[in-house]
């Protein structure tokens, strides 16, 4: 008796399937490289006001330095990495032998419900800022590049188990919440902060949007139901994609077909590109309660863009029941046509997707900020910080409690601990130090990405290089905080 | 110097506990580097999809429009019906009018008469007691002539004029002409028309006839001979008593194309019935005489048909007379006059008959027949099969193509799912055998499906008294195909679908009625389980 083996895939020979170990690498990148990518994380940074891009987290949070100017495209470079659902480890276990192996099972078990992946990265083309009596004023020209693919756990459920997993349980499979989105802006802020009274002070940082290119999936709803009595498929889709990008993807039609290489004016008309304005406020506070105690809020990326130009959008909303082809079908060929392609061909034709190229408005993901500080000593800082995320309609919190140490003006440092998507592997360290008015500085929230990275869900890096001064003049009140 | 200490104080404190938590946590690539040595990856999710959804009807699930001729009766019954059909020869073969002709002489002297009148007898000649009134000819020629050779020698002419008193040309006009001894007259008959009246098929031609000529009438008297004939008779119509005609209407069979796929069974008709009709176009009573009546199963044992009705001629009625020119007769064949029950419990695959026929049986020569040129008799046999009645254990079975190749390897196992909502009062146990036909045209069995579950589908409830269906059943069956199996999917060419089916409580004798309302329900969906292993090299 012939034994048939488990079909065998060489992915050294199939292009069709991933290829090895860029499977890892790919899962890897998505854990780290990819995210959710909404601005930076402000986590580490959020207390070390020796580097002025700290205040970028709390515009009522003035940075020590009395003035300081940022050298073009290296004061501020950040680049972060998020991924909600899970770490490497959740994807590999180890078995007896202590070799890994990939395991499905474990990845579904860590996801929620929803998750995404993204990566964001963010360049200061110019900024300053300066101290004048109790106020400070800042402004800020940025590049930020923000994408996200959300994956809803029924999405791996059914890449791993397959549809019969949710029908043994007649329950339909929710795949809302899968899509990508991406918004490339430009970001021209003009910050105040004041120090209204001896222990409150408080700004604003008005950001005027400059919109891009935008991938946005505005709704995702999709259902798959799969009927236990005769395994009949129903699914329910209301998808609206929108897009601004230098390229037509309309119609959608043949677009296998089409050549998308961008001209050098494209280019450049893609990067002058008005015709997508938006702006966003910042908002926050810090209130100091004693010598020992103090708290602060901000409220961060609060607005939108209006996507006006180049603007395409893509909808589907249907609702298709394939419940099996007629017995015929099988059988039939006295016209000699293929009736299964007959029936595909029907089935296509039900998702019509509809192209039109109305205005969209995409709002920015708000970040709410929530922390409190313990001053030991004037070197010694300790602080728990809160911080919240919302997206498409939910919300995400984190947790930080840092340790900063301050000896001197010229130098600081901070250590920080947080928990992210119920990750509890994230130490986060950063500081700065000033050689003359040369700032070198750099912060991350995730230093376990290189001793640990199968723990790794979240990874950032924000670094850079400004010109600052910590001169003060001596009639001049108390910094709202010193150590 | 106590605050300096305090500052250095602080910056150990501050370094060390960095360095502390630091240390909490020591490097760990073991993931990292353990991607060098990753385990294949066995991926294999269960894919439920459904295949088929159809609502079938009995002509869909044994294909009856392709071979029989299916009625719905007002009780909404399914009629199979097998037809056959035989033509008798054409009239003009069967009554055949032959050419006439006769001759006379008659005796004339110039030299005291110049002038002759006289009338002729024409008799129309048959092979039998036929006696006709009358005939409309489609085609014919009249020949009259004459010859008096020794009157020609001696110097006289002789002219004639004729006139049929009882024969219409096609314009209704008595047929007159004339003739001398150089020409002949011929009558061209189409469309005339000759009536006897005189029950002894002949008609008189009045002749009259004149001698002109100097001649010398020394061989007075003479002898004028005349031959008079019609030819190349075709009748349109002809009326009048045509005798006795006894002629073979002809013979065929017709297929029972029901029985045609069964192996074996035993299938009881409540209510068969075999409808004879005879078109008769022949204005006469005609005796048939079915004979060699038998049906043929299988095996080509036959099975003789006979009954009450069997036993005399079947006689059937003419149209009256012209313009009727169609007489339908119709008699019915059925449990009660025949032993037709009997005969199709034999699973007749085919049924032959053959029909002789006798015009004018009775032979009474006062009766008026006609025959067009195109009179002929039609026997047309239906032999109808309602379906009602009962079956049991009939094995029934059909080869299809299969051209599964391309089913994919990483399959590991495959469930079928199927779902037989049946509206129909009959049970069916089904097995399908994959089989692979070699390159000599050998079969090998590779497989059997449902070879532990065959009974796919139950009967629904039948009513007692209607005999109808009260209510569909339905019937779920999983059928888990092995790798192996699937494989032979794979290889096989060709499928036989063997279906043994009976009736809803046939064990009673309990006879159930197939409606054409009924239904039956399929749904086959398929969970399968991929099998795809990921090297990582």
């Amino acid at each position: 008796m012939k034994k048939y083996y488990p079909y065998t895939v060489k992915l050294s020979d199939m292009t069709s399937y991933l290829a090895g170990k860029n499977i890892i690498i790919l899962l890897v990148f998505l854990m780290l490289a990819s995210t959710r990518g909404h601005a930076q994380q402000f986590r580490t940074l959020y207390w070390m006001q020796g580097i002025p891009q700290a205040s970028y987290g709390n515009p009522g949070l003035q940075p020590n330095p009395t003035f300081y100017v940022g050298l073009p495209g290296i004061s501020s470079l950040y680049f972060g990495f998020d991924n909600s659902g899970f770490a490497l480890r959740d994807v590999l276990s180890k078995n007896a032998q202590n070799r890994l192996f990939i395991d499905d099972q474990s990845l579904i078990s860590a996801l929620k419900n929803h998750n995404y992946t993204g990566a964001d990265f963010q360049n200061e083309l110019i900024t300053l800022g300066f101290r004048m009596d109790q106020n400070y004023f800042s402004m800020n020209i940025s590049e930020r590049v923000e994408t996200r693919f959300g994956y809803p756990l029924d999405f791996m459920k059914l890449m791993v188990n397959g549809n019969d997993y949710f029908m043994q349980q007649d329950i339909a499979a929710q795949l809302g919440g899968l899509g990508l989105d991406f918004t490339h802006f430009r970001e021209i802020g003009f910050g105040f902060s004041r120090n209204w009274t001896e222990e409150l002070t408080a700004g604003a940082r008005l950001k005027f949007l400059q919109g891009m290119g935008s991938v946005n999936f505005e709704k995702w709803d999709l259902d798959l139901y799969t009927a236990p009595k005769g395994y009949d498929l129903l699914l329910q889709a209301d998808l609206l994609v929108n897009t601004s990008l230098p390229i037509d993807l309309a119609p959608l039609e043949g677009i296998e077909d089409r050549d998308f290489e961008l001209s050098e004016e494209e280019m450049r008309n893609y990067l002058t590109d008005f015709g997508n304005p938006g702006f966003a406020i910042d908002l926050g506070g810090f209130y100091q309660i004693n010598e020992q105690f103090s708290v602060a809020a901000s409220l961060r990326d609060l607005g939108f863009i209006s996507w006006t130009s180049k603007v395409e959008n893509f909808a589907l909303y249907n609702e298709f029941e394939f419940s099996g082809f007629e017995f015929d079908s099988y059988f039939d060929d006295e016209n000699n046509d293929d009736p299964f392609q007959e029936d595909m061909d029907s089935i296509i034709d039900t998702f019509d997707v509809i192209e039109t190229q109305n205005a969209y408005t995409t709002m920015l993901p708000a970040k709410i900020f929530i922390s409190g500080a313990y001053n030991l000593t004037s070197m010694h800082k300790f602080a728990l910080l809160g911080r919240g995320e919302f997206y498409a309609g939910k919300f995400y919190p984190s947790a930080t409690a840092s340790y900063n140490f301050q000896p001197i003006p010229q130098f600081g440092t901070s250590l920080s601990y947080s928990v992210i998507h119920a990750n509890f592997h994230n130490l986060g360290f950063g500081f700065h130090a000033n050689f003359g008015p040369v700032q070198l500085y750099a912060v991350v929230d995730n230093l376990l990405g290189s001793m640990q990275p199968h723990l790794v869900q979240t990874a950032n890096i924000h670094f850079g290089i400004n010109i600052v001064s910590m001169h003060r003049r001596q009639d001049a009140r108390k910094p709202s905080l010193r150590w | 110097m106590q605050q300096h200490l305090l500052q250095r104080a602080n910056w150990l404190a501050g370094l060390m506990l960095i360095l502390a938590v630091f240390g909490l946590k020591s490097c760990d690539h073991s993931y990292i580097e353990g991607l060098d040595d990753l385990e294949d990856y066995n991926y294999s999710p269960v894919v439920a999809i459904p295949l088929v959804d159809s609502e079938m009807s009995i002509e869909d699930l044994f294909d009856l429009e392709e071979e029989e001729n299916v009625e719905i009766d007002q009780e909404d019954l399914i009629k199979l019906i097998y037809s056959g059909q035989i033509f008798s020869i054409p009239a003009k073969d069967l009554f055949h009018v032959p050419d006439q002709q006769q001759s006379f002489t008659e005796t004339v002297d110039p030299s005291t008469k110049s002038s002759y009148s006289f009338d002729k007898v024409f008799l129309v000649a048959f092979d039998n007691d036929e006696i006709l009134t009358s005939i409309t000819f489609m085609e014919g020629l009249l020949n009259i002539s004459t010859t008096a050779d020794q009157l020609r020698d001696d110097g006289y002419q002789l002219e004639v004029n004729y006139e049929i008193q009882n024969f219409y040309n096609d314009q209704g006009v008595p047929i007159t002409d004339a003739f001398d001894l150089d020409n002949p007259s011929s009558v061209d008959l189409s469309g005339s028309t000759l009536n006897f009246d005189n029950e002894a098929n002949f008609f008189l031609i009045e002749y009259s006839a004149v001698i002109t000529g100097d001649g010398s009438p020394d061989n007075a008297p003479y002898d004028v001979t005349f031959n008079q004939s019609i030819t190349g008779i075709e009748y349109e119509l002809l009326q009048g008593y045509i005798d006795q005609i006894s002629f073979p209407v002809g013979n065929t069979s017709v297929g029972i194309g029901i029985f045609s796929n069964s192996n074996l069974g035993n299938i009881y008709f409540e209510n068969p019935y075999i409808e004879l009709t005879a078109r008769n176009s022949f204005g006469a009573e005609i005796d048939l005489n079915v004979d060699n009546f038998f049906a043929k199963d299988s095996a080509d044992q036959t099975i003789p048909i006979h009954g009450s009705i069997l036993e005399d001629p079947w006689r059937i009625e003419g149209p009256a007379a012209p313009p009727d020119d169609l007489l339908v007769n119709e008699v019915t064949l059925n449990r009660d006059n025949t032993n037709i029950i009997e005969v199709m419990e034999g699973a007749p695959q085919e049924i032959y008959y053959e029909v002789n026929g006798t015009i004018n049986p009775e032979g009474i020569p006062q009766t008026i027949n006609f025959i067009k040129h195109d009179s002929d008799l039609i026997i047309d046999m239906k032999v109808n099969l309602p379906l009602w009645g009962r079956v049991e254990v009939f094995e029934m079975q059909d080869t299809l193509e299969l051209s599964l190749d391309d089913i994919p390897d990483e399959i590991e196992w495959l469930e079928l799912k199927l779902e037989m909502t049946n509206g129909f009062p009959i049970n069916s146990e089904v097995e399908a055998v994959l089989i692979n036909k070699n390159e000599q045209g050998q079969y090998e069995v590779l497989d059997t499906l449902f070879k532990d579950n065959p009974k796919l589908i139950e009967a629904a409830t039948v009513d007692p008294i209607t005999d109808k269906v009260e209510e569909p059943r339905v019937k779920t069956t999983l059928e888990l195909l092995s790798e192996n199996q699937i494989e032979s999917l794979k290889q096989a060419t060709d499928i036989i679908i063997i279906g043994k089916l009976n009736t809803f409580d046939h064990e009673s004798s309990s006879s159930v009625k197939i409606l054409d309302s009924y239904r039956m329900g399929v749904k086959i969906g398929a969970r399968i389980k991929g099998n795809v292993n990921v090297e990582f090299e």
